[in-house]
């Protein structure tokens, strides 16, 4: 910072311009007046506990931790563990509210049903959970017999209780007969796993989140990751050790984000041209003969194919200038330091995965990696975050019991299910149920608010009075964490966290569990969903008769955490994954790919992505909005949602389309001027849930739309006005936040906000983004590389 | 007397406002108001993104405490942290417009001065402050102020001279490595 004597004033003055956006003010527009909303509270400190239990988060998949200090029978203050050697007791603002979370007055407290018009708050009647359950079962009965068991859906998003998804509704799935039942993964980053399995064979990143491992590289390049944010405890732990080692960081993204704060470099790519850079890396580390020789004779197939491809396209380092906005100067540099650095990291998140070129992206830096030789050892690599899924086991159906599906499975994403609920085509969805927030999450809004109206029965489940809960026909109340118990969502490193039940459920909320047993009963399966599962315990016990993640096992560790994969009961857990001496267990060879090595083309892989009109070698594309403004080559679709399209080879056998790589000869879009980004907004923010709890809302209270200063000097836009963000599907209004660290030509507005949230109510940036435009692959939406022009409110 | 202080990295600080938090939560602290604060510096010119957490400085010669018209503020002898009398103040809020660091917060429904108290409670227990022990960048370090200073300088790391007048403030900053 500058010479002059700071006070503590002039810091006031120089934050000053931030906080007016980042905390300050709130544009609460009625339903809370929070400066009223709670009094410093009557005891003041929180009381000394007289009981702390060992616990785990399940806000996000990080997978911390936890120390619950429990005085009086009620949950008072949580800690980290010390003894959890990944997070070394550290917590961030979320895993500490999950106080906040459960004694929050705005849960929901009994089941609805809906018995007028939607969208009406009024509409709705507390009714027992015995008629709920009842007439869900029914309703579901009555579509299976009218439509067939594909026409029901679930979607048992990433807010469910782990155990009770992996555990329990893929049973109710088998016994049902619908393939319609999907987790978070394609909002996520289930394309990263996806690249991984065609590549390294196995779905899980190398490197587990200790000190010596992650943390112990030399150079990390963080593409399209703000791990910052979404994941602080492990960044901040990498943090810490950069400093003590002098490590470099280097980060990729159209904004200065926090992980961007503390980088040696900072790239303020274009949105959705990241694997321009990946191949140009590539291209430069070949033409100076910077390849690992060695190890790609030992470990690679595919490497001259890939070779004459790189140089037939001319994927340069000028080229990329061009594609990027990153200097070739630049691009050269990093790719040699790359090359010639042994112990270094590239980490990818969902700034890849939200595109429509996100599987070949992720396969582009797998490739990266593997031709410098970054796999093997502890601290090497590429991968992409939150795909450290691993299999808990579940509860097994007898085979007679088991209905197969006859009709394929209608996409990846679960907004494949979209047209089918509106136009019956090619198939009808009728039921559904949903543990999430489609009104939050999904892209098109106005469609999936049309989907709706065409369903005979829809159910959601959840914690709060979300959107969702004025348009769906039943809605159920969940028990959160400490009063359900089970298991937290896997992390990044295949680590799952035992949740114990501390508390009982609050109002008449019940456990994830207990609704699903109690439906399955109510569908006539009781003698597979028993009532002992609803205990947490014996429900784990059930579930891992043949894996490792016994509650034996979880109890004795010292933080109740387990690392997979754990494919038999004694399994011992590893660490680093593809080394020569583990490679990934269970499963055979050091790259579990059939070759046993690296596959960068195949004469299979060839054949496979064939199928859809791709190729394993990445052609570059980008996102079609983005593609249409600047003429770059974009994916045109020859399949959409309503039709058969053709089967997937690559993700299991289920519709997915056809695509062509058109090569537009120059602009053909016109009228808007910037490129829009969207994300999480801040650490504080998960999902739609974190919205319902002040502590956290407080701390990034309101849809922001951070936008360069001479952008805004342009609009006459100052700091907090309210802003217009139009796309080409409808707009938005967001509050300004002027800021120099994003590109003069991009916005950025976060998502997760809703019209319906108590402290601040905005429109969902999602009514801009598109659900049709989709990576063919890996069925992921593109939330990220859109198109806007904005003016002033 | 051997003065505690709380030592932030402005390096470590990676703005997750965690410490926010945990003062909430640990101190019964509502909806609008603060011990402590994380306050995001907007990236200029050649400086980038940075965070300031911003918790009493529990100062030398405290500025509270000098302006304070009936004595309710006080410095401890044994370890040098400055807390209120909460049942001698009488809600004139002299003291926050005294404090040159803004840290003097007002609870209006018992008409008092609030501020952080380095978690006494806890100091009392043997524990660190709340806020220490959670933060996920390792940028707050709590001990005496003598012992952070000299951990400080033999990582040959810049302190922040934010000094005003004679306060002499014990919490203090360590400068980012680069702009």
């Amino acid at each position: 910072m500058s010479k002059v004597k700071l006070t503590r004033r002039l810091f006031l003055k120089a934050a000053g311009v931030t906080a007016a956006v980042a905390g300050m003010s709130s544009t609460a527009k009625g339903a809370e007046d929070w400066k009223t909303h709670k009094p410093y509270t009557d005891s003041g400190i929180a009381p000394v506990p007289d009981k702390v239990v060992t616990s785990g988060c399940m806000w996000c998949q990080s997978a911390c931790s936890m120390k619950v200090h429990v005085s009086g029978g009620r949950i008072v203050n949580i800690y980290g563990n010390p003894d959890d050697p990944v997070t070394g007791g550290r917590l961030c603002p979320k895993g500490q509210n999950n106080v906040n979370m459960l004694y929050n007055k705005y849960r929901l407290k009994a089941p609805l049903k809906r018995v007028g018009p939607r969208g009406k708050p009024e509409s709705y009647q507390e009714i027992s959970w015995e008629q709920a359950l009842t007439e869900i079962a029914e309703k579901l009965r009555t579509v299976k017999e009218k439509y067939g068991p594909e026409a029901f859906a679930w979607w048992v998003a990433g807010r469910s209780e782990s155990q009770a998804r992996a555990g329990l509704s893929g049973t109710f799935q088998k016994l049902y007969g619908t393939p319609h039942r999907e987790g978070t993964g394609p909002f996520c980053n289930f394309s990263g796993g996806v690249a991984s399995n065609s590549i390294l064979g196995h779905n899980n990143p190398p490197w587990i989140y200790t000190r010596d491992d992650f943390g112990g590289a030399d150079w990390y390049m963080f593409v399209g990751s703000n791990m910052a944010a979404c994941k602080p405890v492990i960044f901040g732990m990498l943090n810490d050790e950069r400093i003590k080692r002098k490590a470099k960081i280097i980060v990729v993204d159209p904004r200065m984000s926090e992980a961007a704060s503390k980088a040696d470099v900072w790239l303020p790519v274009k949105p959705s041209t990241d694997m321009a850079l990946a191949l140009s890396m590539m291209y430069h580390i070949i033409e100076k003969n910077l390849h690992n020789k060695d190890f790609i004779d030992r470990k690679v197939l595919g490497f001259d194919k890939l070779k004459a491809f790189l140089i037939e396209k001319k994927y340069s380092p000028e080229w990329a200038e061009k594609v990027t906005g990153i200097p070739a100067k630049t691009i050269k540099e990093l790719a040699e330091e790359y090359a010639g650095t042994e112990k270094a990291i590239i980490m990818g998140n969902a700034g890849l995965s939200h595109h429509t070129n996100s599987m070949l992206t992720h396969r582009t830096f797998y490739m990266l990696a593997a031709i410098t030789g970054h796999y093997g050892k502890p601290s090497m690599g590429y991968a992409c975050g939150n795909n450290g899924g691993t299999s808990m086991g579940s509860i097994p159906v007898p085979k007679e019991r088991e209905v197969k599906p006859k009709r394929q499975r209608l996409g990846k994403s679960p907004v494949a299910w979209i047209e089918p609920m509106i136009t019956g085509k090619p198939y009808p969805i009728k039921a559904f149920m949903s543990v999430g927030n489609p009104f939050v999450q999904w892209g098109s809004q106005e469609r999936v608010r049309k989907a709706i109206d065409n369903l005979e029965v829809s159910v959601y489940m959840g914690v709060f009075p979300s959107i969702e809960t004025v348009y769906f026909d039943y809605i159920l109340p969940v028990s959160p964490w400490a009063e359900s118990g089970g298991v937290g969502p896997v992390s990044d490193e295949r680590r799952i966290v035992f949740v114990p039940q501390i508390i009982q459920p609050l109002h008449q909320a019940k456990p994830e569990r207990w609704i699903f047993i109690e439906l399955g009963k109510k569908m006539g399966w009781g003698d597979i969903f028993k009532d002992e599962y609803k205990d947490p315990v014996a429900l784990q016990k059930a579930m891992s008769k043949k894996t490792g993640f016994s509650p034996e096992r979880f109890f004795a560790k010292k933080d109740f955490a387990l690392r997979g994969p754990l494919p038999s009961p004694d399994e011992p857990e590893i660490g680093t994954l593809y080394t020569e001496q583990h490679g990934v267990p269970g499963k055979k060879g050091q790259f579990p790919r059939p070759s046993g090595k690296i596959e960068i083309w195949t004469e299979e892989l060839e054949k496979a992505f064939k199928v859809q009109g791709l190729s394993p070698l990445p052609e570059f594309y980008a996102d079609p909005e983005i593609g249409m403004k600047d003429g770059l080559p974009y994916l045109e679709y020859l399949d959409d949602d309503t039709s058969e399209g053709v089967t997937s080879q690559l993700i299991g056998k289920m519709r997915s389309p056809r695509v062509k790589v058109k090569y537009p000869a120059g602009p053909e879009i016109s009228g808007f001027d910037m490129y829009l980004t969207t994300g999480r907004p801040s650490t504080s923010h998960f999902g739609d849930g974190t919205h319902w709890v002040w502590n956290l809302q407080e701390q990034m209270p309101d849809q922001y739309c951070m936008i360069h200063p001479e952008k805004a000097r342009e609009l006459n836009v100052e700091n907090g006005d309210i802003v217009r963000v139009i796309g080409l599907r409808g707009e938005v209004t967001a509050k300004a936040w002027v800021y120099e660290g994003i590109r003069k030509d991009t916005v950025f507005v976060p998502n997760t906000y809703s019209e319906k949230q108590p402290f601040s109510q905005w429109k969902s940036i999602n009514y801009l983004t598109d659900k049709n435009k989709r990576c063919p692959i890996s069925d992921q939406t593109n939330y990220k590389g859109l198109i806007c022009r904005v003016t002033k409110a | 007397m051997s003065q505690y202080a709380i030592m932030i990295d402005l390096e470590r600080c990676i703005g997750c406002k965690s410490c926010e938090a945990a003062c909430k939560l640990e101190n019964g602290i509502p909806m609008g108001s603060y011990r402590t604060r994380v306050m995001w510096v907007n990236p200029q010119g050649n400086m980038r993104l940075s965070f300031m957490a911003m918790p009493c400085m529990h100062c030398e010669s405290p500025a509270c405490k000098m302006s304070c018209p009936v004595g309710a503020i006080y410095k401890r002898q044994e370890d040098g942290v400055v807390l209120i009398d909460k049942g001698r103040c009488i809600g004139c809020r002299y003291c926050t417009f005294a404090c040159p660091y803004g840290a003097m917060g007002f609870d209006a429904g018992r008409m008092v001065a609030d501020k952080c108290t380095y978690c006494a409670h806890r100091l009392a227990r043997g524990e660190k402050p709340a806020c220490v022990s959670k933060c996920p960048g390792y940028a707050l370090s709590f001990g005496t102020k003598d012992e952070l200073v000299a951990k400080a300088s033999s990582e040959g790391r810049k302190r922040r001279n934010i000094n005003v007048g004679i306060v002499n403030p014990s919490t203090f900053y360590l400068e980012r490595l680069k702009p």
